[in-house]
C-alpha cells in the first residue's frame, strides 16, 4: 500500500467518526432548534468530510458535502431557521452523506435518484436564500450560485473576506496563483509528505515548483526530521482557491500557507522574504536540543492567515479530550497479558501466605501492595476496552426514520443512557440484535396513526431505547407503546408451526417466550422490514453468545418491553466456584438461584432415569456433576450441595456438587481457540495456583445430561433384547 | 545435532558426499517405540504436569493445561495410538506442537534427540497399507533404528 492509500484509509476512518459527530449535532438541532454549538459542530463535520473528499477525488461526496455545508452555513448565519422541516431535511442529508461515505469506503452504492432527491431538497433553501438576498440575476449553475452565496455571506471560514472577490469562484476561468508553502518544524514528523501534496496540486493544473532554502540551518545543525525547506508554487488552473486549500487541508496545522492571486511574487517576492525572516533558524530544533519545537512558532500569526487561523465566525470548540487510535488487537494482547500477570500475582499471594511474617515481613507487605496495584491495573486495562453504548445507539435514529418512511407509521425514538459504558466487543455485536428488535417494534409493535388515535393514543408511536448499569450488568430496555404481544396469536402460530401440541395449556409467560423458539417467525408478509428470515431465536442466540439474557414483558394495548441484560465485559466474569473430586468448576453467577444441602431422603428416581428432589412442593430435576463429567477422583462426600441453576429459557434444575467454595471474579479464557467447543463448558479460566478450571455452561449441562440418559436407556434396552 | 543420512530402501547406511538436503526432526519415545516429528511444528518441550480433565472428550484427551495464559489440550499419545493410557511420572514430557494455528500438548515418555533426516531417505507409507488409525505418515531409518514420522494432521483432532 502506498502513502496515498494510507492517507485515504485514515481519511475514511476519520469520516466514520465525523459522521457520528454530525448525527449527534443534527439530532441536537432537531431537538432544540437554534443551537449555535450544534450548527457549528455539524458545519465543521461536513466541512472536514468535504475537504478530504476533494483531496482524494470522491467527487459525488465532495459535491454533496459542499451543498450540505452551504445550507448549514445559511442556518449558521441565521438566514434559515432550523425549524422541524429544515431539521428533517438536514437529517436526511446526513443519512445520504453517510451513505456516500460508505460508498467511498467501498461498501454499497448510493442510488442516484436518492442523491438527486436529497440535493433537490437542499437546493430549495439555497434558492430561497438567494432570492431573499436580492441576487441580481438568477443562478445559472449550482457552483456559481453556491459560490456567490458563500462569498456574500462569508461562510467560507478559511478565507478572509477581503481576499474573496466574486470572480474568484467562477468555475471555468483559468487563473494563476502563487502559493507560499512553509512546513512547520513538526510537519514531517506528523507524517506529511510534501511530494504528495505537490502531485495533488499538479492534478489541478500546471504547477511550477521552486524551493526556498533560506530557512536552511548550517550543515552541522541540520536535523533530518525537520523540514527546513519552504516552497513557492506557481499554479495555473481553472480550480478555485478553495480547491487549492482542500489540497493542503491535511497540513493546515503543520505548515504556514499563503495563497496569492496572480503569478507575481517570484524570487524577489517581499512576502517570501519576510516569511524567511519570520522563522529564524533558531526556531528549528538543533541536533543538540532535546526539546520538541514549540507547537506554534511566533511567526505563525504573521503569515498563517489563510489555512492556520481559526475562523472568526465559528467559536472555537472546547478542546476535545485527547484520544489515541490503537489497534484493538494490541489492546487485547494487553488485556491478556494483564490477565496472566494477575494469575502469577495470585500464585505469589497464595505462596506468601505460608511465609513467616517475622522473617519475610517486607516480602509479604510487597505482595499485598502488588495485589492492590494489580486490581487497579486490571480495572484500567478493562476501561480501555469499554465504550459508551452511544456508538451503537447512534445508528438507530436513522433506522427509525427509514422505518417510518417504509411503514407509513409515525414514530419517534427516544434514547437514554447513551453514556453507559460497555465492552467494545459487546457493542460491536449488539448492533444486529438491536436493529432487529427495533424493526420488530416498528413493524409489529406500533400501530398505524389511525388505529392509535382510535385507541386513544397519540398518532405518533414512541420507541424508547434505554441503557443503564444495574448490579454489575448492563441492562438495555427497548420499549414501544404499541399494541403489545397478542398471546392468542402467538400460541396459535406456535401450534400451526408444530412448536407446541394443540390443546397444551401454557402460562402467559411460557406463551410469550415462544417468540424466541427456533422456527417461530412472525410476519413474513412484510418481508422488507422484519421478515428477513431472521427470527427472535437468532436475536436470543446473539445475546446469549455475549453472555447476556433477553426477556420480554408485554401489556395488551400498552406495548412491549424487551430487556437485554449484558455482562460489562467479556474478559472477566463473576463465578461461583464449586468442587467435585479434585477439580474446581465455576458457575456463572447469573445462572445461580440458590444452594442448599442435599437431603437424600427427598430424592426420588423416575422411570426415565431422571432423579428429582421435592422442594417447596415442586419437583426439581437433579444432575450429579460427578456422574455427568465421569469424575473418578476424590471421594463423594455425604454432605453434597445442590446448586439450583436456571437457564435463559427459564429451565431450572439442581446441580449436585461436593462442595461450594465461594464467589470469584475470573478471567475468561477460550477453550475452542486451541481445542474445540465442549458440551457443558462455556470457557475455561486459570486459578490462583496456575491450574485450569472449567467455566460451566448451564444449558449445555442439561443437554449433556439428556444425551447421556438417552445413551443409557438405549444401552439398557440393548441389553434386555 | 547428529547429521545422519538414512535410507529406507536398504538397511545399510549410505554415506553421501553431496551436500545434505535434510530437514531436522525431533525424535521421541512412546511406549518403547521411536517416533519423529518435523521440528518446525514443535513450539516447546515442557515438564509434565497433571492437566484439568476436559468433559465430553475422547479418552486420549487427558485434559487442558495453562500455557502462559493460553488454554491448550493435552493428548496422551499412547492412548491415541490405541495402546491404553500412560501412567505419567517425573520423566514424562509434553511436546507442544502447532497445527492449523492451534497448539496441542503431546504426552510422550521422553524426547531422545534431534536428527537431520535426508529428505530422499524418507519413504511415504503407502496409502493402501494405511489403516484407518494409522498416524505414521512416513518411515526413515537412521543408523540402525527405524523411525516412524508422525503426520500431525491425523493425530490432532480437527
Amino acid at each position: 500500500m502506498n502513502e496515498l492509500d494510507e492517507l485515504r484509509k485514515l481519511y475514511l476512518s476519520e469520516c466514520t467518526e465525523l459522521l457520528l459527530q454530525l448525527e449527534e449535532y443534527l439530532a441536537r438541532l432537531e431537538a432544540s432548534g437554534a443551537d449555535a454549538d450544534a450548527v457549528n459542530g455539524a458545519f465543521r463535520a461536513v466541512h472536514s468530510v468535504k475537504g478530504g473528499a476533494g483531496a482524494f477525488g470522491y467527487d459525488r461526496l465532495q459535491d454533496f458535502a459542499h451543498l450540505f455545508e452551504s445550507v448549514l452555513g445559511l442556518v449558521r448565519e441565521g438566514s434559515l431557521a432550523a425549524d422541524e422541516t429544515v431539521a428533517g431535511e438536514l437529517l436526511r442529508a446526513g443519512d445520504l452523506l453517510a451513505d456516500l461515505v460508505r460508498e467511498a469506503q467501498g461498501m454499497g452504492e448510493v442510488d442516484a435518484a436518492r442523491e438527486q432527491a436529497a440535493s433537490t431538497g437542499l437546493n430549495v433553501y439555497l434558492g430561497a436564500a438567494a432570492e431573499d438576498g436580492g441576487g441580481d440575476c438568477a443562478p445559472d449553475n449550482l457552483d456559481d450560485m453556491v459560490a456567490r452565496l458563500m462569498a456574500a455571506s462569508g461562510i467560507e471560514d478559511d478565507v478572509p473576506a477581503g481576499d474573496v472577490d466574486h470572480g474568484d469562484m467562477a468555475s471555468e476561468t483559468v487563473r494563476a496563483f502563487t502559493i507560499h508553502f512553509r512546513p512547520l518544524p513538526d510537519c514531517l514528523v506528523h507524517g506529511n509528505e510534501p511530494r504528495l501534496l505537490f502531485s495533488a496540486l499538479a492534478a489541478l493544473g500546471e504547477v511550477e515548483i521552486e524551493p526556498d532554502l533560506t530557512g536552511l540551518p548550517p550543515l552541522d545543525r541540520i536535523d533530518p526530521a525537520v523540514c527546513a525547506i519552504a516552497w513557492v508554487l506557481r499554479l495555473t488552473t481553472t480550480a478555485t482557491r478553495q480547491d487549492i486549500e482542500d489540497v493542503f487541508a491535511f497540513v493546515a496545522d503543520d505548515a504556514d500557507l499563503t495563497i496569492e492571486d496572480g503569478a507575481g511574487g517570484g524570487d524577489d517576492s517581499p512576502r517570501g522574504g519576510t516569511m524567511v525572516e519570520a522563522i529564524p533558524a533558531e526556531d528549528y530544533p538543533s541536533v543538540a536540543s532535546d526539546h520538541p519545537p514549540p507547537a506554534q512558532p511566533p511567526s505563525r500569526s504573521t503569515t498563517g492567515a489563510a489555512a492556520g487561523a481559526p475562523s472568526r465566525a465559528i467559536p472555537s470548540p472546547p478542546p476535545p479530550a485527547i484520544t489515541l487510535r490503537v489497534d484493538l488487537d494490541r489492546v487485547d494482547r494487553l488485556v491478556d497479558l494483564v490477565g496472566e500477570i494477575a494469575i502469577t500475582q495470585a500464585v505469589l499471594a497464595q505462596q506468601s501466605q505460608e511465609l513467616l511474617p517475622d522473617q519475610h515481613g517486607l516480602l509479604i507487605q510487597a505482595v499485598e501492595e502488588l495485589t492492590q496495584q494489580m486490581r487497579a491495573l486490571q480495572e484500567s486495562v478493562m476501561a480501555i476496552r469499554t465504550q459508551p453504548v452511544r456508538a451503537v445507539f447512534q445508528k438507530m435514529p436513522r433506522l427509525v426514520r427509514d422505518l417510518a418512511d417504509k411503514t407509513g407509521k409515525k414514530m419517534r425514538l427516544v434514547l437514554t443512557g447513551e453514556e453507559t459504558e460497555i465492552d467494545k466487543t459487546v457493542i460491536e455485536r449488539l448492533g444486529d440484535p438491536l436493529t432487529h428488535l427495533i424493526r420488530n417494534a416498528a413493524d409489529h409493535g406500533l400501530e398505524g396513526p389511525d388505529e392509535r388515535v382510535a385507541a386513544g393514543k397519540t398518532a405518533e408511536g414512541t420507541i424508547r431505547l434505554a441503557a443503564a448499569q444495574r448490579s454489575g450488568r448492563i441492562v438495555i430496555d427497548l420499549t414501544d407503546d404499541g399494541r403489545g404481544i397478542d398471546l392468542d396469536r402467538v400460541l396459535g402460530k406456535a401450534v400451526e408451526r408444530g412448536l407446541v401440541a394443540a390443546g397444551t395449556v401454557l402460562s402467559p409467560e411460557e406463551i410469550i417466550n415462544l417468540i424466541f423458539a427456533p422456527g417461530f417467525s412472525t410476519a413474513e408478509s412484510v418481508t422488507d422490514i422484519s421478515g428477513r428470515g431472521v427470527g427472535m431465536d437468532v436475536v436470543r442466540a446473539n445475546i446469549t453468545e455475549l453472555g447476556g439474557r433477553i426477556s420480554v414483558r408485554s401489556e395488551p394495548g400498552q406495548g412491549s418491553t424487551f430487556t437485554l441484560a449484558l455482562p460489562l465485559t467479556l474478559a472477566v466474569m463473576d463465578g461461583i466456584a464449586c468442587r467435585v473430586g479434585r477439580q474446581t468448576y465455576l458457575l456463572p453467577v447469573a445462572n445461580v438461584i440458590e444452594s442448599l444441602q442435599l437431603d437424600h431422603k427427598l430424592v426420588r428416581d423416575l422411570i426415565d432415569v431422571r432423579r428429582v428432589m421435592v422442594l417447596r412442593e415442586q419437583s426439581l430435576q437433579l444432575i450429579w456433576l460427578r456422574e455427568l463429567f465421569a469424575v473418578t477422583d476424590g471421594d463423594a462426600t455425604n454432605r453434597e450441595i445442590v446448586v439450583i441453576v436456571e437457564t435463559e429459557d427459564g429451565l431450572r434444575f439442581g446441580l449436585v456438587v461436593d462442595e461450594l467454595i465461594g464467589q470469584y471474579q475470573v478471567v475468561v479464557k477460550s477453550l475452542d481457540r486451541h481445542y474445540r467447543r465442549v458440551l457443558g463448558v462455556a470457557a475455561a479460566t486459570i486459578l490462583g495456583d496456575g491450574r485450569v478450571a472449567m467455566i460451566l455452561d448451564v444449558p449445555g449441562l442439561s443437554e449433556l445430561d439428556k444425551a447421556k440418559r438417552r445413551d443409557r436407556r438405549s444401552n439398557g434396552n440393548g441389553a434386555r433384547n | 545435532m547428529a547429521r545422519l543420512s538414512a535410507s529406507a530402501k536398504q538397511n545399510d547406511l549410505i554415506e553421501t558426499a553431496r551436500p545434505s538436503v535434510g530437514a531436522p526432526y525431533l525424535c521421541f519415545v512412546v511406549d518403547g517405540r521411536s517416533y519423529a516429528i518435523d521440528v518446525q511444528i514443535v513450539r516447546e518441550v515442557r515438564r509434565w504436569s497433571e492437566p484439568t480433565p476436559l468433559p465430553d472428550s475422547p479418552r486420549f484427551v487427558r485434559g487442558a493445561i495453562n500455557l502462559r495464559g493460553t488454554i491448550i489440550p493435552v493428548y496422551d499419545l499412547k492412548e491415541r495410538f490405541g495402546d491404553g493410557p500412560t501412567t505419567p511420572g517425573h520423566y514424562h514430557v509434553l511436546i507442544v506442537v502447532a497445527h492449523d494455528d492451534k497448539f496441542t500438548g503431546l504426552l510422550v515418555d521422553a524426547v531422545s534427540d534431534l536428527v537431520e533426516i535426508d529428505l530422499l531417505a524418507i519413504q511415504k507409507v503407502d496409502e493402501a497399507n494405511k489403516g484407518a488409525d494409522c498416524f505414521v505418515d512416513s518411515i526413515a531409518i537412521i543408523d540402525d533404528r527405524v523411525v516412524a514420522i508422525l503426520g500431525i494432521g491425523s493425530v490432532v483432532l480437527p
